[in-house]
């Protein structure tokens, strides 16, 4: 029998077993419960291993459980750096935000076609038709100050300055006999531009001395809609009128109209030959 | 947030809808003699004076151009005087032209305001178009 062969025969001698590690100590309880039958069971022969073990290793106290969450919640935040609370993902929702652009496209459309109906800003004046008119509004926050310019100074009593005079007209017209027709608040120049063949295509200048004026006339037109185009700096409306067509272009105080059979080709070229007076 | 979209979508309909049909006004046909009309009113030199301007630009030169006739109404709507156009008063051209402008003097009571409605005409003694051009607010002089 070896030295710490502790046999379960009686009590165990508790100097042998202090000698033994845990180990044997477990191994030796463990072979005495072995042989113990339920007659011959010993609680004091157990405890006395059980006291042997726990003086070798004493078993600790009943975990306290706030301290041990909190122990393991310091453990945690070593490990891993602390993070703020996340705000749990919004799934995005496509239908959602399409409709929401969709409606605010609707929205700005509908801007726009208020707008239309409104007319476009051309140099302070605004641009306004219908299906059978075509005028200029005025905007009510423009001054004489920042339209009139002295014209009818440059002026020859029976005649037109030579800016005034486009320098284009088209292939087989004549400037023929200008007339002046000379108003209170505007002056109004016709100058009629004769084709061999016998047709007429109308020039006008007029030239308003009070701003407000300049959307007074009123032009008809039919119900195909109006052109914009832009040369020389200017914005150039050509719009039909049953078998003719009217181009209309405002620079400053002045307005230009041209009326007959024209084409597009032809106003552009026309109204490119004048320049702007800014 | 279902609401308010279905609201904003509601109004840029009804826009779309009411808000178009503003394009069409009172006149109803382009005009085969006319090309433009303009009138407007302001305030005389003498005491109750108010001018009425206008011109007329025709398609082509054509016998009976000028003003049909002037209605001067008072800021209330009262009509204060028609003038009927003629060639004697000036407001009818004498003669066949392409553009036609008139300056008629009306002598109207001092500090009260009137506005002119011009019926504007252009082609032949019998078959002519007339467009109705009404003026600004002036205020006659004392």
């Amino acid at each position: 029998m070896a030295e710490n062969d502790v046999r379960a025969t009686g009590m165990p001698d508790p100097q042998e077993l202090a000698r033994l590690s845990p180990e044997e100590l477990a191994q030796a309880m463990e072979q005495a419960l072995d042989e113990m039958t339920e007659d011959t069971y010993d609680q004091a022969i157990i405890d006395a291993y059980l006291d042997a073990l726990d003086a070798k290793t004493p078993m600790p106290e009943a975990p306290n459980v706030d301290a041990s969450y909190q122990q393991f919640q310091a453990m945690l935040s070593r490990a891993v750096p602390a993070q703020g609370p996340t705000r749990p993902k919004r799934r995005s929702n496509v239908f959602r935000i399409t409709l929401r652009v969709f409606l605010a496209a609707a929205f700005l459309f509908s801007c726009l076609l208020v707008a239309q109906a409104g007319g476009v800003d051309v140099l302070g004046a605004v641009a306004r038709w219908t299906d059978e008119t075509f005028h200029f509004k005025v905007q009510e926050d423009q001054t004489t100050s920042d339209w009139y310019v002295p014209y009818q100074e440059q002026l020859e009593s029976a005649g037109l300055d030579a800016a005034w005079i486009p320098t284009w007209i088209p292939d087989g017209y004549t400037v023929g006999e200008i007339d002046v027709d000379e108003l209170t608040t505007w002056t109004d120049y016709y100058i009629p531009l004769n084709n061999s063949d016998g047709a007429t295509i109308h020039f006008f200048i007029t030239i308003y001395t009070d701003p407000a004026d300049i959307g007074n006339p009123i032009f008809e037109k039919d119900d195909r809609p109006v052109q914009e185009y832009q040369t020389n700096g200017k914005t150039v409306y050509l719009f039909h009128n049953l078998d003719l067509m009217t181009a209309v272009c405002q620079d400053e105080n002045v307005l230009y109209t041209l009326s007959g059979d024209l084409s597009e080709d032809m106003v552009l070229r026309f109204f490119s030959g004048i320049g702007s007076h800014t | 947030m279902k609401k308010v979209s279905l609201s904003l979508f509601l109004v840029a309909v009804l826009s779309i809808i009411f808000l178009c049909p503003v394009k069409a006004q009172a006149q109803t046909w382009a005009s085969q003699s006319i090309i433009s009309c303009e009138a407007d009113i302001l305030q005389g030199n003498d005491s109750g004076e108010v001018i009425i301007n206008f011109t007329v630009r025709a398609t082509n030169s054509l016998p009976k151009i000028g003003a049909l006739k002037i209605d001067i109404y008072r800021t209330s709507g009262d009509r204060a005087a028609t003038i009927w156009g003629s060639t004697s008063n000036g407001l009818l051209s004498s003669k066949s032209t392409t553009r036609y402008s008139y300056r008629y003097s009306y002598k109207g009571i001092p500090t009260v305001s009137y506005y002119a409605v011009v019926t504007i005409c252009a082609g032949t003694s019998t078959n002519y178009d007339t467009r109705e051009v009404k003026t600004s607010v002036v205020q006659a002089p004392k």
